[in-house]
């Protein structure tokens, strides 16, 4: 009662806040940045049955733990191209955030599946890019294998990859191969360092 | 404690509580909203804590003061409908998590607003306080202009009303021609199909019935459509249950609804892969709440209909002839049409090279070239719900054949038709990937499909170099495409034993 009375003399304005609602907001705020989902709760949001939770789940969990959320690789390029969600761009930068970690996988999706769309083959073969000297053995495996053809886009890949691609490509040539295949790895081979030279003449002419 | 009080209280709370919802959201799914929201993320928590500073302020003095300020109520009204015109204008598609988040930005401003008012010297300038009445006003017929709209499409079907939210039986009959609507000089039936009235069960002969949208509805007078082409050369009856603007789930609501019950002896269903790959799958995933309508935009009329009519206006402009109907086909308004002179009244009939346009060139690439782009790019967004729809129509229909028509899109058949699209497109296409897709899938399912494209293809080009089996920019068959479709479907219906 006495507080009350005290409250009503004081102008409507005067809001400072006493140590009792300075301990409660500070606790507010540690609830607050203590409440994120858990892993196993997006983990288990993976199979909702709406799109764009599953997206949600898949994207926070290559964003969490990039190198053990297998899982979610489906789920990302399934969204890379549903217009309707417009998480494309989101989950196509996830994609390749795990690239590295899941080049096999990319790979084996682009072998795979002959009825893509552009942004689907674009997601993958960004991420296989990304991942580097990871994407590389996959790559080469894929065309032993004649799981891919040695295409011009897979030489552009190769290409784009870089320094990276060069040893595994010479023992990729030097192994016992279609000759199509060795003349595909001799001319990725040429490529690069053709690509070498121009960098260094670059360089050189600055 | 007085009424006004009270009330500013309650919506206080509401305010607080959508602010604090919104910030838990925002903390508790902060690992994939950091990457979805980017930027935004950062400047929607601050947001969110200086909303709940302000409600925590506006509370104290509220329970202080006890001073009535109208004002306050009437800047929720005006941010309430700006805060929804926004929603609408910035965050597509609706989704149950933007909106959380969007109420929290909302109830923030409001409260904002509020203490931006609490601070002005009170009485306000008469000027300040005539114009936020009349921004009140016009706040407030925003509203009423949503309700009136959705209350009229209710009362009076009309396809600008339409809205892709509807459900199926909805949208057959916004689009249904009403019984006896004369086309090309013919009445339509008593179920408001452009064919003549079925015989009902039991009947002498065998009926097959042809489910389909616009393609098969027609714009030829009715002797020349595909159904009564097919008719003739098979000698039995073909029902015409065609609504335009049909998609694949309406196609099985017009199965159950109206094929079903004429007991038919095979069930054929028009697939026009220009829009049926393309239909909204609302059953994957979209929202079709209450709420969720206001929301979305494809769902909320005042967004919806300005824009129908600005576009219909454009075309109407760019349009040749202001006689006709927009995308009225010519010759269907006739009323009367003697058979003897219809290839005087209609000498396109017989001549494709005479036809008038239906559409200006601009708008007609662009509708091709969008079709293109949804459904030869990869796989179109609505063959899941294609291949869903008809496999349920298989399973109703249990021990009675089903057979899918693909009705090709006229950029896959004419070649200059399809270098334009290339050329608006400016990505590389797949021009038979729909076919291909759609016959991949009926073949899992054990469909029989009936593929026009090849079909259409091996005609002969006229003297121009095209086919000329679509009306002059139109998308949909002429005369000589009615033709050529008939006696192709008549063919396979009598070569896979269905009209035996």
């Amino acid at each position: 009662m006495t507080r009350n009375v005290r409250l009503c003399t004081r102008s409507p304005y005067d809001v400072r806040m006493g140590s009792v609602e300075r301990k409660l907001a500070g606790l507010a705020i540690l609830a607050m940045v203590g409440c994120a989902k858990p892993e196993s709760a997006w983990r288990a949001e993976l199979s909702a049955s709406d799109p764009f939770v599953r997206t949600l789940a898949a994207v926070a969990l290559a964003e969490l733990n990039p190198g053990s959320a297998q899982d979610a690789l489906p789920v990302l390029l399934e969204a890379v191209d549903r217009t309707e969600l417009r998480l494309g761009p989101s989950a196509m930068g996830q994609l390749t955030r795990m690239a590295p970690a899941h080049a096999p996988w990319l790979v084996s999706q682009l072998a795979s599946q002959p009825f893509m769309t552009i942004e689907r083959r674009a997601a993958l073969r960004r991420a296989v890019v990304f991942a580097g000297e990871h994407g590389v053995a996959p790559l080469l495996a894929a065309l032993r294998d004649g799981l891919l053809a040695p295409s011009e886009d897979i030489a552009a890949m190769l290409v784009e990859i870089g320094p990276a691609a060069r040893a595994p490509l010479r023992a990729f040539g030097s192994g016992q191969l279609q000759p199509n295949l060795s003349a595909f790895a001799e001319l990725v081979l040429a490529r690069l360092g053709s690509g070498q030279a121009q960098q260094s003449a670059a360089g050189d002419s600055r | 404690m007085n009424k006004g009080r009270a009330v500013f209280l309650v919506v206080l709370a509401a305010a607080a509580f959508a602010a604090g919802w919104a910030l838990f959201q925002l903390v508790h799914q902060r690992a994939a909203l950091r990457v979805i929201l980017g930027l935004r993320w950062w400047w929607l928590g601050p947001w969110m804590c200086v909303s709940l500073a302000c409600a925590a302020r506006l509370s104290i003095t509220a329970l202080r003061s006890d001073r009535e300020r109208p004002s306050r109520l009437c800047a929720l009204a005006v941010v309430g409908v700006f805060s929804w015109l926004g929603f609408l204008l910035l965050v597509h598609p609706y989704q149950k998590l933007w909106l959380e988040l969007a109420l929290g930005v909302a109830g923030g401003a409001w409260m904002l607003v509020v203490l931006i008012l609490d601070a002005l010297a009170h009485p306000l300038p008469k000027f300040v306080s005539r114009s936020g009445m009349a921004l009140f006003g016009l706040c407030l017929a925003v509203p009423c202009l949503e309700l009136g709209l959705r209350a009229w499409a209710l009362a009076s079907p009309r396809p600008w009303l339409a809205r892709v939210s509807d459900a199926p039986s909805s949208v057959i009959e916004r689009f249904r021609l009403a019984p006896g609507t004369v086309r090309f000089g013919f009445p339509c039936n008593s179920r408001g199909f452009y064919d003549e009235e079925c015989s009902p069960p039991p009947r002498p002969n065998r009926l097959i019935a042809a489910i389909g949208d616009s393609f098969l509805l027609g714009s030829v007078p009715h002797a020349f459509n595909l159904t009564s082409v097919c008719e003739a050369s098979l000698g039995l009856e073909v029902a015409n249950i065609s609504v335009a603007g049909a998609g694949p789930s309406e196609y099985l609501r017009l199965l159950v609804d109206e094929a079903s019950p004429l007991e038919p002896s095979a069930v054929v269903v028009g697939v026009f892969v220009g829009n049926d790959l393309n239909c909204a799958d609302l059953e994957a995933g979209r929202s079709r709440s209450w709420l969720g309508s206001w929301f979305a935009r494809e769902s909320s009329l005042t967004w919806i209909v300005p824009r129908r009519l600005l576009r219909r206006a454009a075309e109407r402009r760019r349009q040749i002839d202001p006689e006709r109907r927009l995308g009225e086909v010519p010759g269907e308004a006739l009323r009367q049409m003697d058979p003897l002179a219809l290839h005087k009244q209609m000498p396109w009939l017989d001549d494709p090279l005479l036809e008038p346009e239906s559409m200006s060139r601009e708008a007609f690439l662009e509708l091709e070239a969008r079709r293109a782009l949804e459904i030869c790019r990869g796989l179109p967004p609505g063959l899941a719900l294609l291949e869903r729809e008809l496999g349920r129509m298989r399973e109703m229909l249990g021990s009675t054949p089903l057979v899918v028509v693909l009705w090709p899109d006229e950029f896959q058949v004419e070649d200059d038709l399809w270098k334009a699209v290339l050329e608006r497109a400016a990505i590389p296409l797949d021009r038979d990937l729909p076919q291909r897709l759609v016959r991949e899938r009926l073949e899992r399912t054990g469909i029989p499909a009936l593929d026009l494209l090849p079909i259409l293809r091996a005609i002969a080009p006229l003297a121009d170099g095209n086919r000329h089996l679509y009306h002059l920019r139109d998308t949909h068959f002429n005369a000589r495409g009615n033709l050529a479709a008939g006696r192709a479907l008549a063919r396979y219906l009598e070569e896979q034993g269905y009209a035996r």
